[in-house]
């Protein structure tokens, strides 16, 4: 059976790599995340995008890891989607609250993912998102909802 | 059975009397020699070990940055927000030129 693709956003990754427990030491939303994606129940699609922004909040924060989590990732380098182009970028505008956004979002385009996965829910989860993404055939989730996918959590509504 | 070439070499290797009586149980069950029960369990090794070098290291990654967020006192909200920063800092120095250049000739 294929397994589905996921686009997860910078939040999201973050989330996952930083705060796979919660301060009881039980797994969170995210943390339960990893666990499937170790399980290899479903493939992480990766941007050069998103890695670029995680690369400016690990300088940011964690500077002193720099060198280390760039070697950790360099075998991946090859496996990343490309930057989106402008035209791309400019038919993401109109669906993106904040212009700032645009650019993941025609990442994640460009990805071909499945499923974008984010908990950014003013700038993924909107009304004009989800037009967007509904115009790609890309299935949009929270961390919640995507563990509701994979049957780990039952919707709400 | 699936063998990686049709080239033939002997291992031998020592198990634990539970194992081998337990491995020789399932071959029996399963209509096939222990042999083939070893290289098939073997094989399965393998790809396995093939699937996790192609997947990110996010548990490794985690194991570097999770107690530096802790003894920092970083809260998930404050790195979603860095984030957010990041987003905007790479967008105006990479992009917002082109976009707005772009609208600029689309217009006219």
């Amino acid at each position: 059976m294929t397994k589905l693709r996921v686009f997860p956003d910078t939040g999201v990754l973050l989330a996952m790599m930083v705060f796979p427990k919660d301060q009881y030491g039980q797994p969170t939303l995210a943390g339960e995340v990893l666990d499937l994606y170790e399980e290899d129940v479903f493939d992480l699609i990766f941007s050069q995008a998103v890695i670029d922004e995680l690369e400016e909040v690990i300088d940011r924060d964690f500077p002193e890891f720099r060198s280390q989590i760039l070697a950790l990732l360099a075998p991946f380098k090859g496996q990343l989607t490309r930057w989106p182009m402008p035209q791309e970028i400019k038919a993401a505008l109109l669906y993106a609250t904040d212009p700032d956004d645009a650019p993941i979002f025609a990442a994640a385009v460009v990805a071909q993912p499945d499923i974008v996965v984010s908990n950014d829910f003013q700038a993924f989860h909107t009304p004009r998102a989800k037009e967007f993404w509904a115009q790609y055939q890309i299935q949009v989730e929270s961390l919640y909802g995507l563990l509701c996918v994979f049957g780990r959590r039952e919707r709400k509504d | 059975m699936s063998t990686l070439t049709n080239e033939i070499r002997r291992i031998t290797i020592r198990v634990p009397a539970a194992l081998h009586k337990a491995l020789a149980h399932v071959a029996i069950d399963q209509d096939t020699s222990l042999n083939r029960l070893a290289v098939e369990a073997l094989e399965q090794y393998l790809a396995t070990l093939k699937g996790k070098e192609g997947r990110f290291p996010l548990r490794e990654l985690g194991d570097l940055l999770t107690p530096a967020a802790q003894a920092r006192g970083l809260t998930e909200e404050e790195l979603m927000q860095h984030v957010r920063e990041a987003r905007r800092r790479i967008w105006e120095e990479r992009y917002r030129r082109m976009v707005e250049t772009l609208r600029g000739r689309s217009a006219g």
